[in-house]
């Protein structure tokens, strides 16, 4: 067996009292961002309109939460190894851009129509990706730089397209540009299968993933096929952008710090790494939409201005610490 | 002294020459020159100005963003009535020569006070008075008979979910009416809120500005969370956005629903 960077073995009973940390972790966001919002409500104890309103409206809205939150940070995981750059998220190559420009141009046809602009967010971005496959098998590094290209691109597209949209329209394009969980046309069952299926998809090439991360050369002599890998890689990290994407409008920062806040608290193996980033990232966004449902309540932020609120003194404080 | 005094008295009260080019840069600024019969001197408005349907065969020169310079001087304006000087290409055709007078009102009285300076700046000082008298009378009696306190949510956008907050015209306008605004207290002009929030806020009216969006949605959706007894009133939000002659005509609207909650109530 290789020897990899960063791994836990050897440490089974920090390991467990670890697991057991996380849980009670996870359970308390849970229980955090069920409970807040206009009034604090006791998820086991809410009846009537309380229950209504917990079950109803705040239980869907933080599945989507978890689903788009955890999705976008298996897409951040993934697009690092593939560019093999630190600074690579979701929209590095410009994804969000055409989505949003994509989004932007449903809602000049049809203003009235969610629905449409979510198709057009999901044309775009896949259009996006289209214009980076173009340049995939030139190398990491220049496809990175078509795509920081092809991201100017599309903001250009996107101040041509909100300069020319009618007035009605902008409150739903910014809504949309900052991120907006409060609707989205997107079924939730949908969104959770395709959390489960990136996941499954994500631990099938962990192993690959930890080789490629030592680099191309050691990676191809341990016998991974590092074209196709990659391709794989783009493709798989690309679609969960873009449903993230369409689900719930950009939300940055998640999907850049998630996976290296994980890699921080649980080393470079892919394996941890991928299911911590799902269910991290997902918590994050939970976390956040709560902050973003009761600081002003009973008016609401937007919650992508949350996300990097919360998350970024938790990130540099870890930074100092591990270093 | 006195002679000194009478000089400025007289300069002043040279009547300046009545502006007969005017650029109406806002839609309350065209319908407020029409209603005082001075549409005549409307030289050029923006693309938002709809109202009346005179306004529409005006040449444009701008919409709410910018305004374009070159095609404003095109027209030989002498005055332009803009909302705010913050515009794009305000500045520079006050540059040119052009002079700038805004007016953005905020309250009833603001609104009349601009069709008074209004009248006066197209000397059509008679008509301005008379309409303000007339809206000051509508707006004694809707004063009299205010309804108490019905619960009212505005729903200013519906996706996202918007509202008028306590810093707006809007909130003002229903308070107004007797009315209470359920998130009057958001000190913010137009607070996003959610369905969370107008549950607990438990509205009796819901209204709802019916811009191309179709009610009957809206009615079954808002129906779905609040139960079959909430009210519903659909008003023009032309006449309620606009701080313009028919704002009276918008408040009277309100003020209609708003009684018929009252009623209902009483009948039960």
């Amino acid at each position: 067996m290789p020897v990899l960077p960063g791994g836990i073995s050897g440490r089974e009973p920090a390991g467990m009292m670890r697991g057991l940390l996380l849980t009670l972790g996870c359970a308390l966001v849970l229980w955090l961002s069920l409970g807040m919002g206009e009034h604090w409500l006791n998820p086991l104890t809410a009846e009537g309109q309380d229950a209504l309103i917990l079950w109803q409206l705040r239980a869907p809205r933080l599945i989507l939460a978890f689903a788009v939150g955890g999705l976008l940070a298996l897409a951040g995981a993934w697009f690092q190894v593939l560019l093999g750059n630190p600074l690579a998220e979701p929209y590095v190559l410009g994804v969000a851009g055409s989505a949003s420009a994509g989004a932007v141009a449903g809602l000049m046809g049809w203003p009235d129509s969610a629905l449409v602009m979510s198709i057009g967010a999901f044309v775009g971005a896949w259009l996006g990706i289209a214009c980076v496959m173009f340049f995939a098998h030139l190398g990491p590094n220049r496809m990175l730089l078509a795509g920081v290209v092809l991201a100017a691109f599309w903001a250009a597209v996107l101040a041509l397209l909100l300069a020319l949209l009618p007035e009605q329209g902008l409150f739903r394009a910014f809504a949309w540009m900052m991120g907006d969980l409060g609707q989205s046309d997107m079924p939730l069952p949908l969104l959770l299968a395709a959390w489960l299926l990136a996941l499954a998809c994500g631990l099938l090439l962990s192993r690959s993933l930890d080789m490629l991360l030592l680099g191309e050369r050691h990676a191809e002599a341990l016998g991974v096929n590092v074209h196709r890998l990659r391709r794989q890689l783009l493709l798989l990290a690309s679609a969960v952008t873009a449903l993230a994407v369409t689900a719930a409008g950009t939300i940055g920062f998640i999907g850049l710090v998630i996976p290296h806040l994980m890699r921080l608290l649980f080393g470079s193996l892919h394996r941890l790494v991928l299911p911590a980033s799902a269910v991290g990232g997902g918590l994050l966004l939970m976390l956040a939409d709560a902050a973003a449902r009761s600081l002003i309540a009973p008016a609401e932020l937007p919650v992508g201005v949350l996300t990097a609120m919360i998350g970024v003194p938790v990130f540099l404080l870890l930074l100092l610490r591990r270093s | 002294m006195r002679a000194w005094l009478l000089g400025i008295l007289l300069l002043t009260a040279v009547p300046v020459q009545a502006a007969d080019r005017v650029l109406a840069l806002a839609p309350h600024v065209c319908e407020m020159l029409y209603a005082i019969d001075a549409g005549a001197a409307v030289a050029g408005v923006v693309d938002y100005c709809d109202f009346p349907a005179a306004v529409q065969r005006k040449p444009h020169v701008g919409n709410y963003r910018r305004i374009n310079v070159e095609a404003a001087l095109r027209l030989h304006p002498q005055v332009a009535v803009v909302l705010s000087r913050q515009i794009p290409g305000v500045t520079r055709l006050e540059h040119m020569g052009v002079r700038i007078v805004t007016s953005d009102p905020r309250s009833f009285e603001e609104i009349f006070h601009d069709l008074l300076m209004l009248g006066e700046l197209t000397n059509h000082r008679r008509q301005a008075e008379a309409l303000v008298q007339q809206q000051r009378m509508r707006l004694q009696q809707i004063r009299q008979q205010a309804a108490d306190n019905v619960r009212v949510f505005y729903e200013l956008w519906p996706d996202p979910l918007m509202t008028a907050g306590g810093k707006s015209f809007i909130h003002s306008l229903i308070e107004l009416g007797g009315g209470h605004n359920v998130f009057g207290d958001i000190a913010l002009e137009s607070p996003h809120v959610n369905v969370e929030a107008v549950l607990r806020a438990e509205p009796e009216l819901i209204i709802i500005p019916l811009e191309r969006r179709r009610l009957t949605d809206r009615k079954r959706f808002w129906q779905h969370w609040l139960g079959p007894s909430v009210r519903f009133a659909a008003i023009d939000p032309d006449l309620l956005h606009r701080p313009g002659p028919r704002l009276i005509e918008g408040l009277e609207q309100l003020q209609q629903a708003l009684l018929a909650v009252r009623s209902a109530k009483e009948l039960k």
